[in-house]
């Protein structure tokens, strides 16, 4: 029986353990120093809302958790540049997106080439 | 973006350095000029030298051409092309950029591999009128003595009367058929006519009406001129 209690609460522990790494633990970016455009924009990596012609750029803070990573290579995708484009500027994990035409399109966050993180976008006209 | 549409995207420039007083990237990697390849037909290279390149201007003209060039950052010279954001506001044009719409639009300046320098948003706003200039002063009504002559200039204005740049293809048309004046273009330091700029003579005692276009857009002057 007290096996039993002692798996129990190895299992809960665990399980909160993997629930907290879940929330915080994976490879992500955070977004710094957005530029501010005449139109303004909406960036956040939950979301972004840009309008067409408008663009933004920003520092891509590279994160493991809540730690910096400094060591992989980090790439922003768009899977539709039609509708919002998305380029590396010639500075180190500074990117810039823009508004192309009125439509969604996703952000793909790569590590070293690994897909982490992806990031809706919405374009809209101004 | 292929390297095949960004050929066609405007205005190649070097990082060298530049006369004038230029305009900052929103990155602050580098600057954008204004560039006036002749004088001829934009309001706003007026005072400028023949490829001189100026500050940006508040806003451009929709349908008037203009041309953008990028200084990135001088200790690493590469060459960029300055490439519109959204071609539904802002197009190329030859080897240069037509406002399609009169909205902001960002121009991005890309190097060979397509990486940013930096970029800069620019305004575009509709042609509400033209207007005649006698030196910087409107001009509807206009006496000459025979033999006198003065420079007019016309230049495009939003509803606010604010001049805005970028270049256009004027037409001048006396319809008194050259019984009361004479007018001939002006030309720029290099010698290419200037539609935007005319010089006016007064030739015969009597009226004229000498009417400026471009597109649909025309002001009319009154000419008297005295015996």
């Amino acid at each position: 029986m007290k096996t039993r209690n002692q798996t129990a609460t190895f299992g809960a522990i665990a399980l909160l353990l993997a629930s907290f790494c879940l929330a915080g633990c994976n490879d992500h970016i955070d977004i710094q120093d957005a530029t501010n455009p005449p139109v303004p924009a909406r960036i956040s990596t939950d979301t972004i809302e840009i309008k067409t012609g408008i663009a933004v750029g920003f520092t891509a803070v590279a994160k493991h958790g809540n730690d910096e990573v400094k060591d992989k290579l980090v790439e922003i995708r768009s899977d539709n540049p039609l509708v919002a484009g998305a380029s590396p500027t010639v500075r180190e994990r500074e990117f810039v997106i823009y508004g192309v035409t009125k439509g969604n399109a996703q952000l793909t966050v790569l590590f070293d080439g690994e897909e982490v993180q992806s990031i809706p976008v919405v374009v809209t006209d101004q | 973006m292929n390297q095949r549409v960004l050929g066609f995207f405007a205005v190649l420039a070097l990082a060298a350095p530049v006369s004038g007083c230029l305009t900052t990237g929103e990155l602050g990697g580098g600057s954008f000029g204004y560039a006036c390849p002749n004088q001829g037909n934009d309001a706003a290279c007026d005072s400028a030298f023949d490829g001189q390149e100026l500050a940006l201007p508040r806003k451009v003209a929709v349908g008037s051409v203009f041309s953008l060039s990028f200084h990135g950052d001088a200790s690493s010279p590469v060459a960029y092309v300055v490439d519109p954001a959204s071609a539904d506001i802002l197009s190329p044009s030859g080897s240069g950029l037509v406002f399609q719409k009169p909205l902001f639009a960002a121009v991005l300046a890309r190097d060979v591999a397509g990486r940013v320098g930096d970029f800069v948003h620019l305004k575009g706003a509709d042609v509400d009128h033209l207007a005649v200039l006698k030196l910087s002063n409107v001009v509807n009504d206009l006496k000459l003595s025979v033999d006198q002559s003065v420079t007019l200039h016309v230049v495009p204005m939003d509803e606010t009367g604010e001049v805005l740049a970028g270049a256009f293809t004027y037409t001048w048309t006396d319809k008194a058929a050259g019984a009361v004046i004479d007018f001939a273009n002006e030309t720029d330091l290099s010698g290419n006519p200037k539609s935007n700029t005319i010089v006016v003579t007064g030739k015969a005692a009597g009226t004229a009406d000498l009417a400026v276009q471009t597109g649909s857009d025309t002001a009319t002057v009154h000419v008297t001129v005295g015996g």
